[in-house]
């Protein structure tokens, strides 16, 4: 078998025992492999993604890492994301970041293209830049209060919460799968704890992964059956 | 793995046939993401030093013994009739339990196995292939030292022509070695090998 050697989706199911259904599921919805395309649309699969693909399942079967971390971990993106120490005296790290005075943040935070928001330690929004307001598709003044976990995909929820609780953590790279009037798709987070006048915060600076990769995002429709690439 | 470590039989046979129970698994699940795991973390600990050899061989004679217990579940695709295989180690490679659960599953898959029970001298090796012309020939080594053995097996296989597999945790460890050494592919797990030895069966 030579590099040049490659599988067909019923082949890689075989190999790392997951069904065909679940392996393009996987595809779609993590963007675990972009597989070739054969002139009619099949998939052909190399090697190596029939080995990121075992990878991936093993780390979910055996660290109980979500499917999205282990994606990330295998790809060599996604680093340990770092939790603050539940002791620490003082949760802010060295790289501070200002909330005040909020005129300020405001002026810069605007001017950016990532979505910036700013959450307590319930989850609710304190603040928010311009682009999370166009992304969620309502005035700026209307986001504050709302949850965090309101503006994300269900499925997601339960690590939407990760961020603040038990208490406001440092966190890179956690992505969330946004679900707003204006925006469906998946937001790589930064987040860090600070703190504005006794208040515990946590400020999350985001991405839009899906505006830089939409084609990525667009639901392949499979051959048929009948083509033999089941 | 608790099981085996205590050395309870019972329990890891019991352990494995809930597996079953629970996921309805073919006899190559269970081994590829049951056993197979088990028996690497067993070697894991050894080399680590904190289980001792005893401790080891009582652990790796379960896992075979829970293997032995697996009932067959052929495919519903199996290759064509009269599809031979030999499956063999050489030199003095000891580590026999690969192979045997490879044996399992290519059995499954519709294989006709001829496993060698112990390890080959090279030329016994040849003189068996020359006459038996197997599909495939799969070689395991567990670890380095046999490898040089390999590698002169691969080469006087190839010279007659006949396509061979390489597999075992030397191969896992060490990327691409298989190339190296001349081999028609690496298999990672018996899964994986069933649908390379399609392949070369086609080639």
């Amino acid at each position: 078998m030579s590099d040049a050697t490659r599988f067909t989706i019923g082949e890689v199911a075989a190999m790392v025992g997951m069904s065909a259904h679940t392996i393009r599921a996987w595809e779609r919805r993590y963007r675990i492999l972009t597989p070739q395309r054969t002139a009619s649309g099949q998939r052909r699969y190399t090697m190596a993604d029939v080995e990121l693909l075992q990878q991936v399942r093993l780390a979910v079967a055996s660290r109980g890492l979500s499917l999205k971390l282990a994606v990330g971990f295998a790809q060599g993106r996604v680093e340990e994301p770092l939790e603050t120490p539940v002791d620490s005296p003082d949760p802010v790290p060295a790289h501070d970041v200002s909330v005040e005075p909020p005129g300020l943040w405001r002026t810069v935070a605007d001017l950016l293209p990532e979505l910036i928001v700013i959450l307590d330690e319930r989850g609710a929004i304190v603040d928010a830049n311009i682009a999370c307001a166009r992304a969620a598709g309502v005035l700026r003044g209307d986001l504050r209060g709302t949850r965090l976990i309101d503006l994300v995909d269900p499925y997601d929820r339960a690590k939407a919460v990760r961020v603040y609780r038990p208490r406001p953590a440092q966190r890179r790279g956690w992505e969330l799968n946004l679900r707003t009037r204006m925006l469906t798709g998946l937001v790589s987070f930064d987040c860090w704890p600070v703190r504005e006048g006794g208040q515990r915060r946590v400020v999350m600076v985001g991405r839009d992964l899906t505006a830089r990769g939409e084609e990525l995002w667009v639901d392949q429709v499979d051959p048929p059956a009948s083509g033999g690439d089941t | 793995m608790e099981a085996l470590l205590r050395g309870d039989r019972t329990a890891a046979r019991e352990a494995a046939s809930r597996y079953v129970a629970a996921t309805g698994a073919i006899r190559a699940a269970v081994i590829a993401d049951l056993l197979q795991p088990a028996q690497h973390e067993i070697g894991e600990l050894w080399y680590r030093g904190q289980i001792g050899v005893a401790e080891e061989h009582r652990a790796t004679a379960i896992v075979e013994a829970v293997l032995e217990g697996l009932a067959p579940t052929p495919s519903s695709d199996p290759v064509a009739p009269g599809s031979r295989c030999l499956l063999a180690t050489v030199g003095t490679e000891q580590h026999r339990l690969g192979l045997r659960a490879l044996a399992l599953i290519l059995e499954d898959d519709g294989w006709s196995v001829d496993n060698m029970s112990s390890p080959l001298p090279l030329p016994e090796l040849l003189r068996h292939a020359r006459r038996e012309r197997p599909h495939v020939v799969c070689l395991s080594a567990a670890y380095l030292p046999s490898l040089r053995d390999i590698q002169l097996a691969v080469a006087a296989l190839k010279a007659e022509r006949l396509r061979v597999v390489v597999g075992g945790p030397a191969f896992i460890r060490v990327p691409l070695l298989w190339k190296r050494i001349g081999a028609d592919a690496h298999a990672g797990d018996g899964r994986i090998a069933t649908v390379l030895m399609r392949r070369l069966l086609r080639a």
